[in-house]
């Protein structure tokens, strides 16, 4: 793949001020997305991954608030432009689905509508013609009977309509790039694996990058080019999938790969990582990861680690490694 | 819901007999005559058992007939039939100021969360709801008819402009009707301060009601949804999340009318409109049976309605409910 | 046979700790309201109100019942910070004693009405059946009325008086209460923990008081103190329209009715009784306010 660059975010800092203090949600996260690649976000619910998309889309909730680093869209830094010219790129260059399709949808609002205001919005349709080609991307994502479901309300469609609908809300302008928030996990697992497929041929169609989030391993096994694992508000891995899976260097990858339980090994105890998530407000010393790693040292509780390649694009930030690999 | 009705009228029948008082007495005075008083109390059907009473009540109910008010010698049903509507207006308007202002007041001020004006309207709302009526309608009358004049202080309609012909009983749209526009001016301007009045603890709830619903929806998933399509904010908030605010706010109206009727007594009274108000608090005092139980029979009877009008609404304007 | 006896066991442990949790949760609640400036602002109010109520007698420069003809009527003055009504009566001490029947009025049938709906409200809940629906038809038909109206109803059949539109108010309001504890109920009633208690033979009063009330109590709560503010509001209405307290009992709503017919001339007649009324009313709805705030589930987060 190579091609151009489209997504560098650096040093990205998302903070939640609240009554009890801030808490540091994404705090110093670095990656980067090419043309037509789809990097997927993994990490344990609260690591920061839905911040850190809904920063890059500027959409983050109060008492949330970006306050630092750089976000390079197609050359252009994102945090430094203003609400309106944000909204020309919102559903137009940069796209977002949400997890849950139900909630995600304005109950009030018929389906098609709802299509047809992308339509109206960015490429000055007028009504009509909006819902006249709603009805065909209905088709185009499989939703059988367009014209039918176009004129019903979301709660008259099942889950996974539900959400093709959203992909084809989301993709309707063609979009450079599309953030997908767990888009699988409120889905029956056999509507998971239609929708991924799903999205897999929009792409490959529309030439749209991805950036998936989610905490399943295995779907990003399947429908991701590069992997970038997220702990505590930062990257600590990144790689091209097949390394990541081959050869995973964080002790927190490392225990994730871990977790899973496999049908060809011999039956023995599932493996946990011991521990608790980190408290945001008042993370641990040094690297956030040290009170759960087994094999931390006395650098680790002071130093934070930066990502450092190891090579073959191969990104880790970890104490340990940067020593293995001999690098400061 | 027909059980419960009876139980109204059963509870309505009982709390009118229930009193230390003899109506007859009270009629009559304290010196008449044992055969007056005994013949009165034949005439008004007081000498028999309740449980009797109770029966020739219903019976005349069945056919429309309230019985006799005491006070009034009317029909009950023809003295409420008189003024009945003049409260139903006054309600009706106030609720429509409690709509008008209320709704975008409460829509500002979520939409414009702390800033100046939620806070002006949260303190307006909060005083709005701690403010007795009947001291309101009289600071008020003091203030706009006695030292501005803006507004006349009593009454429903100028004693000198021709009253309309009665065809609804409510002066507003019968002097429509039959364009008698100088009594339809005067009928309003002597609205204008009982409404405002008697609207301003609704108007309050309206606004504190709206704005909490407005508020929880602005952090609904699919008003990041709509955000997240590139929708410029005034569509965001006047189409997407307005209209789910409208349909929680519409259950507000039932309720507040109820509250509204029983303000429109006091209301009536300070500013001296003939009303459900000032007969009911009449015959309450003068200990009438027959009008108490109709006044409180038909008020709740008009409440029920208006309820069960809101939840058809509520259930035409949520596709959830409509489309099943 | 010994694995239950076990687990029983280890669940009235947990009951215990369950309880023990009880007091973070009220340990939150309590640091929000200190930081809700509306909260503080309303407590400070009612508190100030119970105090002038408690020290009535000391604060009021006159008698509120003395009368003295030479000076009725006159406007606010050193000697009467307020003025004097129509009988010469000083209308500041008149106020501040008249803070004591406005407070009462408020809390007494709210608390009365909150007792009686939840021990009813929670038989029904509890029991089910046919005693439910019995209670459910009655609190309908209370309900259906609009509730001033059945106040004033009430209030009329009993006699013009400040305690029977107190019982007035106790009849209208105890439905809205008997329902919420219902709901609140039913709701309980499902989760594990209950049945577990029951499996180790609780007795259901016990059940109530330990299980269902400590759940139901926030919304209660706010519920009440939202609803005192109502009640000073129609008592302070009642007496106005002559259902409640009688002059010259100095009450505030039945201060206002006498002067309603002097208020052009005198304005400070009804002017000073009427701001008292909004002054305690605001205080509690500001309180009821606040913590209702701080016992929103949703706001808690931040």
């Amino acid at each position: 793949m190579g091609g151009e660059d489209l997504l560098e975010v650096s040093n990205l800092e998302t903070h939640f001020f609240s009554y009890r203090g801030v808490v540091k949600a994404v705090d110093g996260v670095f990656f980067d997305m090419k043309k037509g690649e789809s990097l997927g976000l993994v990490g344990e619910t609260g690591s920061g991954k839905s911040v850190t998309a809904l920063s890059i889309m500027r959409l983050v909730p109060p008492p949330g608030k970006i306050v630092g680093g750089e976000v390079i869209f197609q050359g252009e830094n994102l945090l430094e432009k203003s609400e309106e010219e944000m909204r020309r790129i919102r559903g137009k260059r940069i796209s977002m689905i949400f997890q849950d399709p139900m909630t995600s949808l304005n109950p009030v609002f018929r389906v098609g509508e709802q299509l047809a205001e992308v339509f109206i919005q960015h490429q000055k349709l007028d009504k009509k013609e909006a819902e006249k080609k709603s009805v065909d991307l209905l088709r185009s994502v499989g939703i059988p009977d367009p014209d039918r479901r176009a004129k019903q309300f979301p709660h008259q469609l099942s889950g996974g309509m539900r959400q093709r609908a959203m992909i084809a809300m989301a993709l309707a302008s063609r979009p450079d790039l599309l953030i997908a928030d767990e888009p699988t996990t409120a889905l029956d697992v056999t509507i998971q694996a239609q929708i991924l497929e799903l999205i897999k041929e929009l792409r490959r169609e529309v030439g749209t990058s991805m950036l998936l989030i989610t905490h399943n391993l295995g779907v990003v096994a399947e429908t991701c080019d590069r992997i970038a694992i997220m702990y505590a508000g930062g990257i600590i891995e990144l790689a091209k999938a097949v390394n990541l899976f081959k050869n995973p260097l964080h002790p927190y990858t490392q225990g994730l790969l871990d977790c899973i339980p496999r049908i060809d090994a011999p039956k023995k105890r599932l493996a946990v990582i011991s521990g608790l998530v980190p408290d945001l407000i008042q993370p641990p010393p040094g690297c956030r990861f040290h009170p759960r790693c087994e094999s931390a040292s006395d650098r680790c509780r002071t130093e934070k680690p930066y990502l450092i390649d190891i090579g073959g694009g191969h990104w880790v930030a970890c104490g340990r490694n940067a020593e293995d690999a001999g690098k400061p | 819901m027909a059980i419960v009705l009876l139980g109204i009228s059963v509870i309505t029948f009982v709390l009118a007999r229930y009193v230390p008082g003899d109506p007859v007495l009270h009629y009559l005075g304290e010196r008449a005559r044992d055969e007056t008083i005994q013949r009165l109390r034949e005439r008004w059907g007081l000498d028999r058992p309740v449980w009797e009473q109770y029966v020739i009540f219903i019976k005349g109910l069945l056919q429309g007939d309230l019985g006799t008010s005491i006070s009034t010698q009317h029909p009950v049903t023809s003295d409420l039939a008189e003024f009945f509507p003049f409260t139903i207006e006054l309600a009706t308007s106030a609720l429509l100021v409690s709509v008008v202002v209320g709704v975008p007041l409460g829509v500002i001020s979520a939409v414009k969360r702390n800033k100046t004006i939620d806070h002006a309207s949260r303190i307006f709302a909060l005083a709005g709801s701690s403010t007795p009526i009947f001291w309101l309608a009289i600071m008020t009358i003091y203030l706009f008819y006695f030292r501005l004049g803006w507004v006349p202080g009593a009454g429903v309609i100028s004693s000198h402009v021709q009253r309309p012909a009665t065809i609804t009983g409510l002066y507003t749209i019968d002097s429509l009707i039959t364009g008698n526009f100088p009594a339809f001016l005067s009928t309003l301007h002597h609205l204008i301060l009982p409404s405002l009045v008697l609207g301003s603890y609704s108007t309050a709830l309206t606004t504190r009601i709206v704005r909490s619903s407005m508020l929880e929806i602005l952090g609904q998933d699919y008003v990041r949804t709509a955000r997240a399509k590139g929708l410029p904010e005034r569509i965001v908030i006047y189409k997407h999340a307005l209209k789910n605010t409208l349909i929680a706010t519409v259950t507000i109206i039932g309720l507040n009318y109820g509250g509204l009727l029983s303000g429109a007594v006091i209301t009536e009274t300070v500013f001296a409109r003939p009303g459900l108000g000032t007969y009911s608090i009449g015959t309450m005092l003068a200990l009438d049976y027959p009008a108490i139980v109709g006044v409180t029979l038909v008020a709740t009877i008009v409440y029920a309605c208006i309820n069960l009008v809101v939840d058809l609404l509520y259930g035409f304007l949520d596709p959830r409910i409509r489309y099943g | 046979m010994g694995e239950v006896k076990e687990r029983i066991l280890g669940l009235r442990k947990e009951r215990l700790e369950r309880l023990a949790t009880l007091n973070p949760e009220t340990k939150l609640t309590l640091s929000l309201l200190r930081r809700s400036p509306l909260a503080v602002i309303g407590i400070s109010m009612v508190t100030i109100f119970a105090s002038i109520a408690l020290l009535g007698p000391y604060l009021a420069p006159y008698d509120p019942y003395q009368l003295d003809l030479s000076v009725r009527f006159s406007p606010p003055s050193a000697g009467h910070w307020f003025g004097t009504d129509g009988e010469g009566r000083d209308i500041f001490s008149r106020v501040v004693f008249g803070s004591r029947y406005s407070l009462v009025a408020g809390l007494v049938p709210v608390i009365s009405a909150v007792i009686l709906g939840v021990i009813l409200g929670a038989i029904a809940g509890f029991k089910g059946g046919k005693i439910e629906d019995l209670l459910m038809r009655i609190t309908d038909m209370f309900l259906a009325f609009p509730s001033t109206i059945l106040a004033m109803a009430i209030a009329a059949g009993l006699g013009p008086s400040l305690e029977n539109a107190m019982i007035a108010m106790i009849a209208v309001w105890w439905p809205s209460y008997a329902r919420l504890v219902r709901g609140s109920v039913l709701s309980i009633k499902e989760t594990e923990y209950v049945e577990a208690a029951r499996a180790t033979g609780e007795t259901d009063i016990n059940l109530i008081f330990r299980y269902v009330l400590p759940n139901a109590l926030s919304p209660i709560i706010v519920m009440a103190t939202l609803d005192i503010g109502g009640a000073i509001l129609t008592a302070a209405g009642l007496s106005f329209i002559g259902l409640g307290a009688q002059p010259p009992t100095p009450e505030w709503g039945a201060m206002v009715n006498a002067a309603r017919i002097y208020a052009i001339e005198y304005w400070w007649l009804p002017t000073f009784p009427g701001l008292a009324i909004l002054a305690v009313v605001l205080g509690f709805n500001l309180f009821g306010d606040g913590l209702r705030d701080a016992l929103d589930p949703r706001l808690r987060r931040f």
